[in-house]
């Protein structure tokens, strides 16, 4: 699959959170491409601090406008930065990267688990699916929470303070939707590697196929730096830029991932 | 003046380059996964990741971490190994645009020379680079690259294993590079790339872990430009054969500096993360500035810092 490098100008933006926003590019190329689960390397500013691009999921396209979205959350400099940006502001994107999630044959479900800002690239999928799904939605407390209004009947929340939605993880809510739904289902999740963990072990014990969309520090994206490695079950490592950001969950030895 | 063409070629050891500007080891793969934003014919250059005798899975992660103006990366040589580069990347580098300098990295003396003698032959490789300074990979123990002796003598059987050009990259955590510049000139080297990485760390004060898995890492980026700049124009002053000169370029005004302090040709490193043309770019704005200047040949701007006596 080919990338592009372009220069994106950003044409809408909109808060999520007090401390996330949504922003849609133009970038023909980019959105004509991407599927669900893939990502950009995006630079904040052309200066040499923060010198390296920032991997941000696509979270949604609409190649009728040749735009995608990102979802961004305040968390170091760069990311700040880009929470400063405006409408008509021009991005250097690097993308679309990675791997996607793969379609599951004979399934009546799909179950979208999504921790914090780990949601982005499920919405592009669910924009996606041809079948039935859930968006299941955890975080901390209901500052964090939002919904997207093409997908809110469809959205289940969780949270740890019980601010919103069922009180307790997202796993707990993964479960509680299992025992409700009948057929065949799959699961597919994005967030920190503890839940990611956790969710692989729940969708195991189901006998349900589960593919993770992680994340590591990066350089590069495009498999050159070798520094977003996982730890492969088989021994050795997957990286997550070229061989993922998304794994079948079993390929990732994640007792390794989460106690280092 | 403006229209004059200008010489850009570079001749290292046996084999000319067309042009100074060459990518750098770990920042550009194998030379195939930036070719859909870059056109590597525009480069003198492709140099391999360092290739190890045997596969290298590298170092516990975090790998990665960006500090101001730079990051520090403990990759520790991950790397295909020697079979499988002989296996599944020389057949590619059969019509591959650009010239490719393989960059040999051991634990061992033993080791550089097993690599160099089973990849000597093949017709794909220009050059070699021998990485006589990876700050990030501990066992055997022997930092090659800090001790003339050591370089001497390891350069010294490397040299008759091949005549193609051996270029061997020193490194900077060392009180003067020039000693070791002086023994592997002595011992036949061809060129000498500098700098590597700078060893350095950063520090976690929340969970107050380092940052990095292997605890420290090689520090690269735009931080360390006036390091590599010092480095080889001390080295510039007392060593007679090529220098490839990389740290921090990310800008035609940047490869310019290095030129003046004695480089023949640069390498680009890091920025091809930040910016994958950044070489391609590089290349042909040296080629303006030395129209504007009326420069006819890089041997006009090498080492011609003019320095008040």
């Amino acid at each position: 699959m080919p990338y592009y490098q372009l220069t994106c100008p950003i044409i809408r933006k909109t808060h999520l959170t007090s401390g996330t926003v949504s922003l849609w590019f133009r970038g023909p190329q980019i959105a004509h491409a991407a599927r669900p689960g893939q990502f950009v390397m995006l630079r904040v500013r052309n200066e040499v601090h923060p010198l390296l691009r920032r991997a941000f999921s696509i979270s949604r396209c609409n190649p009728e406008e040749d735009a995608f979205e990102i979802m961004v959350q305040a968390a170091g400099t760069g990311s700040r930065i880009l929470l400063e940006q405006e409408e008509g502001e021009m991005l250097d994107v690097l993308g679309p990267l990675g791997s996607s999630f793969q379609p599951v044959e004979g399934i009546q479900t799909a179950l979208l688990v999504g921790g914090g800002i780990g949601i982005a690239p499920l919405f592009f999928l669910a924009q996606t699916l041809e079948v039935d799904y859930h968006i299941l939605f955890g975080g901390r407390s209901h500052s964090q929470l939002f919904a997207l209004p093409e997908f809110e009947p469809q959205m289940r929340f969780c949270t740890e303070d019980g601010s919103l939605g069922q009180k307790g993880l997202v796993t707990d809510l993964l479960q509680k939707t299992l025992q409700e739904i009948s057929g065949k289902a799959a699961v597919f999740a994005c967030g920190p590697n503890q839940m990611l963990a956790a969710v692989a072990r729940v969708a195991e014990k189901a006998g349900i196929p589960c593919q993770v969309s992680m994340e590591a520090p990066m350089a590069c994206g495009v498999g050159v730096c070798m520094g977003c490695p996982v730890p492969d079950v088989k021994g050795g490592y997957r990286y997550v830029c070229k061989d993922g950001p998304v794994f079948p969950a079993e390929m990732i030895h994640f007792k390794q991932l989460v106690n280092g | 003046m403006g229209n004059r063409t200008v010489d850009t070629r570079i001749q290292i050891g046996n084999v000319i380059f067309h042009s100074p500007v060459m990518v750098a080891s770990g920042t550009f793969g194998y030379g195939f996964e930036y070719q859909d934003v870059v056109d590597v014919s525009q480069l003198g250059a492709v140099i391999t990741k360092s290739i190890t005798q045997e596969p290298r899975a590298g170092n516990h992660p975090p790998r990665i971490v960006e500090t101001a103006a730079g990051m520090l990366n403990s990759i520790g040589l991950a790397n295909i190994g020697l079979q499988r580069f002989v296996e599944e990347m020389l057949p590619r580098y059969d019509n591959y645009p650009t010239r490719i300098i393989v960059n040999i990295a051991g634990s061992t003396p033993e080791e550089y020379l097993t690599v160099l003698e089973a990849l000597a032959p093949y017709p794909q490789i220009a050059a070699f680079e021998m990485n006589f300074s990876c700050p990030n990979v501990k066992e055997g123990g022997i930092c090659f690259g800090v001790d003339a002796k050591l370089s001497f003598n390891l350069t010294q059987a490397l040299r008759n294993i091949t005549s193609k050009p051996l270029i061997i990259k020193l490194t900077p955590n060392i009180t003067s590079p020039v000693e070791v510049a002086l023994a592997v000139q002595e011992a036949g080297a061809d060129a000498v790339s500098m700098i590597n990485t700078l060893v350095g760390m950063a520090v976690d004060i929340h969970t107050w872990k380092p940052r990095l898995g292997n605890v420290t890492g090689g520090l690269s980026g735009p931080a360390i430009k006036p390091i590599a700049l010092a480095q080889i124009w001390q080295v510039y002053q007392e060593v007679s054969i090529p220098i490839i000169g990389m740290g921090g370029i990310s800008s035609v005004h940047d490869a310019i500096e290095f030129f003046l302090v004695g480089a023949s040709a640069v390498q680009i490193g890091t920025a091809n993360f930040v910016h994958p043309p950044t070489a391609m770019e590089i290349t042909s704005g040296l080629t303006r500035y030395m129209q504007e200047k009326g420069l006819a040949s890089l041997q006009d701007i090498i080492g011609k810092l003019k320095v008040e006596a």
